[in-house]
This record gives structure tokens, C-alpha cells and sequence, in this order.
């Protein structure tokens, strides 16, 4: 099935190290966007990168230290993206959150055929 | 050469020439195309079609239809991330590509959004272009001056 339709995308841009409630940002934003309903989430680990702050977030090459640079990136209608950015304004203490216009394609299959 | 060929000879964003766009693909590592990685099936058509570039990003968490929730896993063990492929060319030539990607991915988002190419520089690979400074010559962005000059 393929739908078209008009949409916003938000990327809010933090480090790895960033907690709400002991758990990791990234984790609780994906988790708050799902509770909203949210279409589209995907966090991404940058390999360096520096923003707010100005502190170079540079994890070494075997990974093990934290305080990458995070980029998530979601994609929703106006005003779904409008319900998440209150939670943003308190959860996000240091970061960068991005929006732009985009148009989408959906393409989904049957849900019966998704199940197993 | 192939792919670098798309954006120069005059289709970079002069005045009155085809808008740029990035299209992202946002699907599953675990989508197959004919027992091949989705992704990089992807990657082979659209260098087959000569689109000017693709990255592929592996996210570590994300969740798209049917909102199952996509976890990176430690190292060495198989991956069942979320994936995105973010492409750029013309318009014209995204949405000519558009047939195969709605053959090609079953389950998935497709993302447009206008993009301004700045740069688009690209090293020769078969033929040594050293200029006599023995600097590597830069490809004109399609003779571009309105461009070159918007440039600081």
C-alpha cells in the first residue's frame, strides 16, 4: 500500500551521555515519541562531531567511551511534531532540535502479512 | 566518473536549473531484495542509474510501521537495526528512480526534501588530472559563475 502526504521533519541533535531519569536520552525521547504515536524514529550515532557547549564529542575507535554525538530523527505531521516538542523543551538540556518541511512516501504492507 | 557525471555539466543549481533534492529511504535491515540486503540492493540500483550519491546509515534505535522498536546490538552479533539511505540528485532524476524504489521496498518510509548543493567536487579516478601546480584540478560545478560567486 503507498500513501503520499506532507510532513515535518525534526532532528534534535545531543550527546550520548545526555540522561532523563537515569536513562539515556535517546532512549526516552524514542520511547515518549512512541507513546505519542509518533510515525517515524531513528537514532543515529555520529563518529565526531561537536555542538552546544562546544565540547568535541569524539568516541574513541573501539567505542567503549560514551559522549558521541547523538542525531535523532523523526518524521511526523505538523501537528504530531507539535505534541512532542513540549516533551523536548524539558527533556533536551543542551542540544539543538532542527525542523523542516519534507513530503513523504509510505509504503506498507497488509497487516495480516507483517504478523507472524 | 559515472556518478559524478549527474550533478556536473550544468544540472547543479544555477539559476533556473532543476532543484536538488535529498530523498531518504527509512526501512529495515532485516528487508531483502532477491536474498540480498535491501540496502544494498538499493545501493546497486541507483548507482545503475547513475543517481549522484548515497550514504547508508545504520541507527542504533528507531522504529518505524508497525512501530516494532529496531535495537543496535553488541558487536559481532547479527544486526536488526533501522536503516536510512540518504540519496541526492535532481528531482527529476529521483522521482524517474521513484518506480524502483515502490517495486524494491515492500515496508518503508520515502522522504523528499529540497537540498542546496554548495560543493560538489569529486577526485578523477581513471585518468591522473593534476594541473601544473600539482594540485588536484576541481571539477567546475557546470560553470556555475552565479555560484562560485555566492561563495564567501
Amino acid at each position: 500500500m503507498k500513501e503520499t502526504f506532507s510532513a515535518r521533519m525534526l532532528r534534535v541533535h545531543f550527546g550520548e551521555d545526555d540522561r532523563w531519569h537515569g536513562k539515556p536520552l535517546h532512549e526516552a525521547i524514542v520511547a515518549k515519541c512512541q507513546e505519542l504515536g509518533i510515525e517515524e524514529a531513528i537514532v543515529f550515532r555520529g563518529i565526531e562531531g561537536y555542538g552546544s557547549g562546544s565540547r568535541i564529542r569524539h568516541p574513541n575507535r573501539w567505542m567503549l567511551s560514551k559522549d558521541a554525538p547523538i542525531q535523532l530523527s523523526i518524521v511526523d505531521t505538523e501537528e504530531q511534531i507539535g505534541r512532542l516538542l513540549p516533551y523536548l523543551d524539558i527533556m533536551v538540556e543542551e542540544g539543538l532540535v532542527a525542523t523542516s518541511t519534507v513530503e513523504v512516501i509510505r509504503y506498507s504492507r497488509p497487516l495480516e502479512r507483517a504478523l507472524p | 566518473m559515472v556518478l559524478a557525471a549527474a550533478l556536473i555539466g550544468g544540472t547543479v543549481g544555477c539559476g533556473g536549473t532543476p532543484s536538488t533534492q535529498m530523498m531518504r529511504i527509512y526501512l529495515s535491515e532485516e528487508d531483502r531484495w532477491k536474498d540480498k540486503p535491501l540496502h544494498e540492493a538499493l545501493v546497486a540500483a541507483l548507482r545503475a542509474n547513475d543517481i549522484a550519491g548515497v550514504t547508508v546509515y545504520r541507527g542504533i534505535l528507531g522504529y518505524g510501521a508497525h512501530r516494532r522498536l529496531h535495537k543496535d546490538k553488541p558487536l559481532h552479533s547479527p544486526h536488526h537495526g533501522s536503516i536510512m539511505l540518504s540519496v541526492i540528485d535532481t528531482e527529476e532524476k529521483l522521482r524517474a528512480f521513484l518506480p524502483l524504489v515502490e517495486q524494491m521496498v515492500e515496508e518503508g518510509l520515502v522522504v523528499f526534501s529540497g537540498v542546496d548543493i554548495i560543493k560538489y567536487a569529486y577526485r578523477a579516478l581513471e585518468v591522473d588530472r593534476l594541473d601544473v601546480d600539482g594540485q588536484q584540478a576541481q571539477p567546475a560545478l557546470g560553470n556555475c559563475s552565479e555560484q562560485t560567486e555566492a561563495l564567501p
